[in-house]
């Protein structure tokens, strides 16, 4: 079996796995890093979202190969404080949380790229990411109390 | 509002409930090592750090109990909220049904409410005892509160961990009392969802991230129709591929068994194991099976509306309740009116796809799931492999989402029976497709309201007939109370035999009768000459004499509930929306309105929709719900929840639409089966009426108004009307 080595969350880390296999299945069946989820498969509902290279992708879609020698980024590798995080927690942003990580990880992304996004910019950065308890109301306000947060 | 249950006393001997589950004894060590002196029941356990450890007793999917019976139990037993500890209980039969019953029908809160606060007042009478002991002065003269036993008149105060040991060679008490609500200082503050700091970090466990040593994983291809069974498949093919480690035939064994009660929700299949998930998928991909045959008279959506065509003839299968003879009246009079609406099939489509692990072993098996009925789920595993209950160990983990999903045992029974198939632990992980193509389903189900009318509009007699799955039945514990009592009802049911499985969903039977009911009424009320809003209300405060008996006595519906309850909420909570109304109207608010409510058990909540409809794109600008729950628990938790069923109802009405074709699903993933995203969440106002009377449940209530509010507002709007769900072209919207 092939094996690959990756860097995840400043770590590098060697796997064999078979070179189709996405990401995400890397992250959880082979490293045990599973705060990203498993909701669709086919890159639909963003409950998967990592980054790599700092732009998020759909962990179901990306198989492992495609990643050696990229930096990977996973809910793990965001620390607690992150004003991300904070403002989820201070909005108490999640019920399950099943799909949170991903939108955290979506929600990051934006606000890396554009730390003053418009309603029609998170609008388009976050329509990736499906929450069936339907938290979107708070995501979007949590996005921009995070917006406000990392300015200050 | 009149208090009901404050300053109560309550008789522990007449219940034999908190003395039964009362276990005062000294000296163990809990899961952790850490010594626990004072035990004073089940679900609690108290340190000299003074630390409270809760035990969790339901399932926690996202609804926010596992805080909130927390709250319930801390602010009864006066305890600090900073040190209260809570854990998941694994499933005992110890607990019985009062303790770890279902979670379901938004009931956790209502339901644990007497209990929790029976237990906690226990050990806090207890811990008061203790103190006065220590103290040396009268018991009279102590309370509880943040943690502490104080003595009134001195002001000296023991903190509880310095109360353990001492507490636990107390007298259980005979009789207790309740804390005023006067006094509550945890109970309606906005406290953090417990979970929230592990789901941020992505270290909440759910199922799916189960790992046991010596694991493998399960992919299973399940029969595309209830009931068809394996033929033949080409499993030396399969076990070929590199990482599979077998292709075993799961079959469902109690297949010939009819009783509703008994029956597995599990369908007969073949299941690809292998080393990973990933692997099990793909190879799962190359199974090839064939099925026996099934006879499909009803199997496409042309023949289901054949058979509800045909139904609309047919006599009821049987009566829900009856008062007066409506369909005499209905001979009597010349003029009636008459509307029927449709709610679709509709799935799940949980975040987290159903997931088990089991590890069979001679003596015991280990599971590690989410469930929501543990005891009936075991009763129904434990009947395939013919096992009592107590052989399993269940681990009920927090999940993502269930939707009431998670009522049913077929994706327990299915790990169960392949880990003692292949002797070591395995774990069956659902996909996508599975879950949205092979699973159960919210039911199709038609509303037929008719009225006859007499002189000025009054209304003589009032018929519903609802058209629904046989098994629907199953589900007779969520069909709504009746509310308008304005004339003599008759409610019935004439069951049509759709094939596909039925689950309950998120409100259940309060779903489509809220669109049929609240649909209905709007446009009862138009064809009268009246304003909607205003006519609901003249419904509700001119009701006749409430039955006291009705038709077969088939349904248990308590109308002493009906009338002390949910009629004047709902009259509170209509004038509420009419003060709202009001206000938009004066501030010149541009968009147009439509009103709906609707109960869920004894909750009851209205919604005003706003709306616009420029060249037919319809835009749902604002959603305020107005909700009569009694003691609100946790504002911000609630708030969540009605948030969160809005975004529910929202999915239903745009898009949610399960179809078949020679019998199969059509829908495979969230590209054909489409759920609410971010774009189109409108915003969300939500009231609370101030109410203390006992909790009576959040989890559901927000949901049914949602699809009639905004039907009624199309028509308030375009003249319209809309009787199908799901609407057709959110941006070009398909007016009939």
């Amino acid at each position: 079996m092939p094996r690959f080595i990756l860097n995840i969350n400043d770590i590098e880390y060697t796997v064999e796995a078979p070179e189709r296999m996405p990401i995400l299945w890397v992250l959880r069946d082979k490293l045990n890093l599973t705060g990203s989820k498993f909701g669709c498969g086919i890159g639909q509902c963003g409950a998967c979202t990592i980054h790599v290279d700092g732009t998020p992708v759909r962990g179901c879609c990306v198989p492992v190969k495609a990643l050696e020698g990229k930096v990977l980024r996973t809910i793990e590798g965001v620390p607690t404080e992150h004003p991300v995080k904070e403002s989820w927690r201070k909005l108490d942003v999640a019920q399950c949380g099943y799909c949170q990580t991903g939108q955290i990880m979506s929600a990051i992304a934006l606000l890396d790229r554009k730390p003053k996004p418009t309603r029609e910019e998170i609008n388009r950065a976050m329509k990736g990411n499906i929450c069936r308890c339907g938290t979107y109301k708070r995501i979007k306000n949590a996005i921009k109390e995070a917006s406000k947060n990392q300015i200050a | 509002m009149k208090r009901r249950f404050f300053i109560q006393t309550v008789s522990l001997g007449s219940s034999g409930f908190a003395l039964g589950a009362a276990v005062p004894f000294l000296g163990s060590n809990d899961s952790l090592g850490k010594k626990v002196v004072f035990e004073p029941n089940l679900l609690m356990s108290l340190g000299e750090d003074g630390i409270v450890r809760f035990k969790y007793t339901r399932h926690e999917m996202g609804q926010g109990s596992f805080t909130g019976l927390a709250m319930i139990f801390a602010e009864e037993l006066g305890a600090d909220w900073e040190k209260i500890q809570v854990s998941q209980a694994d499933y005992d039969e110890k607990y019985g049904n009062r303790l770890y019953g279902n979670t379901g029908g938004s009931g956790t809160v209502r339901r644990m409410w007497e209990p929790l606060r029976e237990l906690a007042a226990t050990a806090r009478t207890m811990l008061i005892s203790a103190a006065a002991e220590k103290m040396n002065v009268p018991t009279e003269e102590c309370f509880a509160n943040n943690g502490l036993v104080i003595h009134k008149p001195s002001k000296q105060r023991v903190p509880f961990g310095e109360l353990a040991s001492l507490a636990s060679h107390q007298e259980v008490p005979k009789t207790v009392t309740f804390r005023d609500v006067a006094d509550y200082n945890i109970i309606g503050t906005p406290k953090k969802n417990l979970n929230q700091d592990k789901i941020l970090d992505g270290k909440l466990q759910y199922s799916m991230d189960v790992v046991v040593d010596n694991m493998v994983y399960a992919c299973i291809v399940r029969a595309p129709i209830m009931g068809l069974d394996v033929i033949s498949f080409n499993a030396e093919e399969v076990k070929n591929i590199e990482g599979v480690v077998d292709v075993l035939q799961v079959s469902n064994r109690l297949k010939e068994v009819d009783e509703s009660d008994t029956k597995t929700s599990m369908r007969n299949g073949v299941a690809v194991i292998a080393k990973d998930t990933w692997t099990a998928f793909e190879a799962a991909e190359k199974l090839q099976v064939e099925w026996t045959d099934s006879p499909l008279e009803n199997g496409n959506m042309e023949s289901i509306e054949n058979d509800l065509a045909m139904a609309k003839g047919n006599s009821a299968t049987y009566t829900i309740f009856e008062t007066g003879d409506v369909v005499d009246e209905f001979k009597n009079t010349t003029s009636t009116f008459s509307r029927t609406y449709r709610n679709p099939f509709q799935a799940h489509a949980l975040m987290e796809p159903m997931c088990a692990t089991a590890d069979y072993k001679k003596d015991r098996c280990e599971v590690w799931s989410s469930t929501q009925h543990p005891n009936r789920i075991l009763q129904r595993t434990g009947k395939v492999v013919d096992r009592p209950i107590s052989f399993f160990l269940l681990h009920n983990l927090p999940c993502g989402g269930s939707f009431g999903r998670r009522f049913y045992d077929d994706f327990i029974t299915e790990a169960v029976v392949l880990s003692k198939m292949l002797k070591r632990p395995v774990k069956v992980v659902w996909n996508r497709k599975d879950e949205i193509a092979t699973s159960g389903y919210h039911a199709l189900q038609e509303e037929e309201h008719t009225v006859s009318l007499g002189e000025n509009g009054k209304i003589l007699g009032w018929r519903l007939r609802e058209y629904m799955s046989a098994q629907t039945e199953e589900l007779q514990w969520a069909f709504p109370f009746q509310i308008y009592y304005n004339t003599q009802r008759l409610q019935e049911v004439v069951q049509v035999p759709f094939r596909l499985p039925i689950m309950a969903w998120r409100s259940v039977q309060a779903h489509p009768h809220a669109l049929g009911l609240e649909s209905f009424v709007d446009e009862l009320a138009k064809y009268l000459g009246k304003d909607p809003l205003d006519y609901r209300l003249e419904l509700l405060e001119n009701q006749i004499e409430f039955p006291k008996s009705f038709g077969e006595k088939r349904f248990e519906v308590n109308f002493n509930s009906v009338k002390e309850i949910l009629v004047p909420r709902a009259i509170r909570v209509y004038k509420e929306l009419s003060r709202l109304r009001n206000q938009y109207v004066t501030s010149n608010g541009e968009n147009t309105l439509g009103f709906a409510g609707h109960s869920f058990g004894p909750t009851f909540a209205g919604q005003m929709a706003e709306i616009s409809l420029e060249n037919n794109k319809l835009q749902v600008h604002k959603i305020t719900c107005v909700v009569d729950c009694g003691l609100v628990i946790n504002p911000q938790l609630a708030a969540n929840q009605i948030e969160g069923s809005i975004i529910w109802g929202l999915s239903a009405l745009y898009y949610n639409n399960i179809t078949l074709k020679e019998g199969k699903v059509e829908q495979q993933n969230f590209h054909d089966y489409k759920v609410l995203r971010i774009d189109k969440s409108p915003e969300v106002e939500v009231i609370f009426l101030k109410n203390e009377d006992a909790p009576s449940g959040i989890g559901e209530p927000g949901v049914p108004p949602v699809a009639p509010a905004i039907l009624n507002a199309i028509c308030n709007a375009t003249g319209k009307r809309i009787r199908k769900l799901p609407i057709i072209g959110i941006d070009n919207l398909e007016l009939a």
